[in-house]
């Protein structure tokens, strides 16, 4: 146990001085501690027109069902300025999950991110080797003006946040040295409107700039946001003229895969870009 | 390389988004020819779909496929940058376009008023998968008097024969089987699980021991005024950073399908 905390200590630390010295940056700093378990940072929308809603599994029995136990969960919602609204502490029975909807945790306004840690110690068994437990499941959203009860759903998409029980929470996002650009693989001038959401994994403030293209990608349209650490910002585009056919995003970040909301004549598509 | 399959729907229009630009790469790939593929039970069907230029995208839609493609076959795209045969005994897998994150496309479920759909792809590395099994475990099962259910599961081998298949559906809690269901290899198979939606606030599974795939969940209400898309993740996303994530998996992925009963 003594070489593997050793061994930990060593590669986390590497891929922290690789980040600082812009030396081939990983995408993902190694967590500190062996028994961090690592979330996603996702968004949630409230307020009048919006509710969001995460179904907690226990994932130590979806792994390892020849063993399963009660599982402790520690959910953490921030506002979309980062700052930590409310924290949750709660227990999972095997094979179980928890429906936890957004509007019970907040104020009726307001949107922002959230992280979800299991406490799950996957070194106590040595075939995972090294490996973390993660959440990166799935988030449901609905629009509150919209008469249909269906929840529409996404799912994680990167790892954000790592933590170890009550101890203070790391970003695990690695520091490219240069802006990074991201496209989605997908076409806008199917829809009215479009909204792209982009939660900061990061331990800084960021900016994101947003281009959009018509058919011959020729710029049309940009956007720039401040995202504050841990928080979101929503960046939104008028679309009734199918004028965009196509979008990118630009900012110091690995893999800035914003989540997207298409909004259409009765409903709303949302997906992980 | 990727295949992006289209699926067919009994009521809504399906439609598949490939894009001719990496999601990352600053340069812009070079001219791509697009085929699709469909089986006819013994042969791959290819058919040349046109070219596209470095940069661009393009729409295939269910309605406007060419007619020859039998109105229930499910139908997977590709790029490739050499010109086909119209028939192939097995599916090329070269290592071509293959990017961080993955080169995706978007498969898209349309009613007349909205639309639901998700960025994925069909690694070609599954298709010379020899033993093949699935474990999804998911949360996303809806229901009430206005809302069906549908899973629907993406295959894709190198060679086109049509295999049926048996996919079990399950609690969690109990993994007693509630529906069982015939798919087929080289398809991607519809099974209606509206019926199981008094389980819905339940953790539910999806096991088959003799087959792979992508697994889809496809909700939607009467009339179409809202639809929902989403895939269950494989089981190693569940960890990050193991340096063999298939050893735990192996083991998870037996136990669930031996478990799993009538």
């Amino acid at each position: 146990m003594t070489n593997e905390v050793l061994l930990r200590t060593r590669n986390a630390l590497a891929d922290r001085l690789r980040s600082a010295l812009g030396v081939r940056p990983p995408r993902w700093n190694r967590p500190w501690s062996m028994h961090a378990t690592i979330s996603d940072l996702f968004p949630w929308r409230g307020g009048t027109e919006w509710d969001t809603k995460f179904d907690v599994m226990n994932l130590s029995s979806v792994l390892m069902p020849d063993a399963p136990a009660a599982e402790d969960v520690n959910f953490v919602l921030f506002d979309d300025f980062g700052h930590q609204l409310r924290e949750e502490r709660f227990s999972l029975d095997p094979f179980s999950m928890r429906e936890l909807k957004i509007s019970d945790f907040t104020p009726a306004a307001g949107q922002g991110t959230f992280a979800c840690f299991h406490a799950l110690n996957l070194q106590c068994t040595p075939e995972f080797s090294g490996g973390h437990l993660t959440e990166r499941n799935y988030v449901s959203y609905r629009n509150l003006g919209s008469m249909s009860l269906l929840w529409s759903y996404v799912h994680g998409n990167t790892y954000a946040l790592s933590r170890r029980d009550a101890a203070r929470m790391h970003s695990i996002a690695g520091r490219p040295t240069s802006e990074v650009i991201y496209r989605p693989q997908l076409r806008f001038d199917d829809c009215l409107r479009f909204e792209l959401v982009f939660s900061n994994t990061t331990s800084r403030e960021l900016v994101v700039r947003v281009k959009a293209f018509d058919d011959a990608h020729k710029l049309i349209k940009q956007k720039v946001a401040t995202v504050p650490a841990s928080g979101m910002v929503v960046i939104a585009f008028d679309n009734a003229d199918g004028g965009i056919a196509t979008v990118e995003n630009e900012g110091r970040h690995f893999m800035w895969r914003p989540v997207l909301f298409k909004h259409y004549q009765t409903g709303f598509d949302v997906l992980h870009s | 390389m990727n295949y992006y399959f289209l699926p067919r729907h009994p009521v809504f229009e399906t439609a598949v988004t490939l894009a001719n630009f990496s999601p990352v790469d600053a340069v812009g790939r070079e001219r791509q020819h697009i085929y699709l593929a469909w089986t006819d039970g013994t042969r791959w069907i290819i058919e040349a779909m046109g070219d596209l230029g470095a940069g661009e995208s393009r729409n295939f839609t269910s309605k406007n496929l060419p007619q020859t493609v039998p109105a229930d076959r499910a139908c997977f795209f590709f790029f490739f940058p050499k010109l086909l045969p119209a028939t192939l005994n097995k599916l090329p897998t070269d290592p071509m376009m293959e990017t961080a994150p993955a080169w995706r496309g978007n498969i898209q479920f349309r009613s007349p008023t909205t639309r639901t759909s998700y960025q994925g792809e069909y690694p070609s590395a599954m298709l010379k998968l020899k033993k093949q099994s699935l474990v999804s475990i998911s949360p996303m099962i809806q229901g009430g008097d206005d809302i069906g259910m549908h899973f629907l599961l993406a295959n894709l081998c190198e060679t086109p024969e049509q295999h049926p298949r048996t996919l079990k559906f399950a609690a969690a809690r109990d993994r007693k089987v509630v529906l069982e269901a015939t798919v087929y290899t080289n398809a991607v198979s519809l099974v209606d699980i509206s019926a199981i939606a008094p389980l819905r606030n339940e953790l539910f599974c999806t096991v088959s021991s003799d087959i792979t795939g992508v697994p889809l969940y496809l909700a939607f209400d009467v009339g179409g005024t809202q639809l929902s898309l989403e895939h269950t993740h494989p089981p190693t996303e569940l960890f990050a950073f193991s340096r063999q994530p298939q050893v735990p998996v192996k083991r998870m992925k037996s136990w669930w399908l031996q478990q799993v009963k009538s």
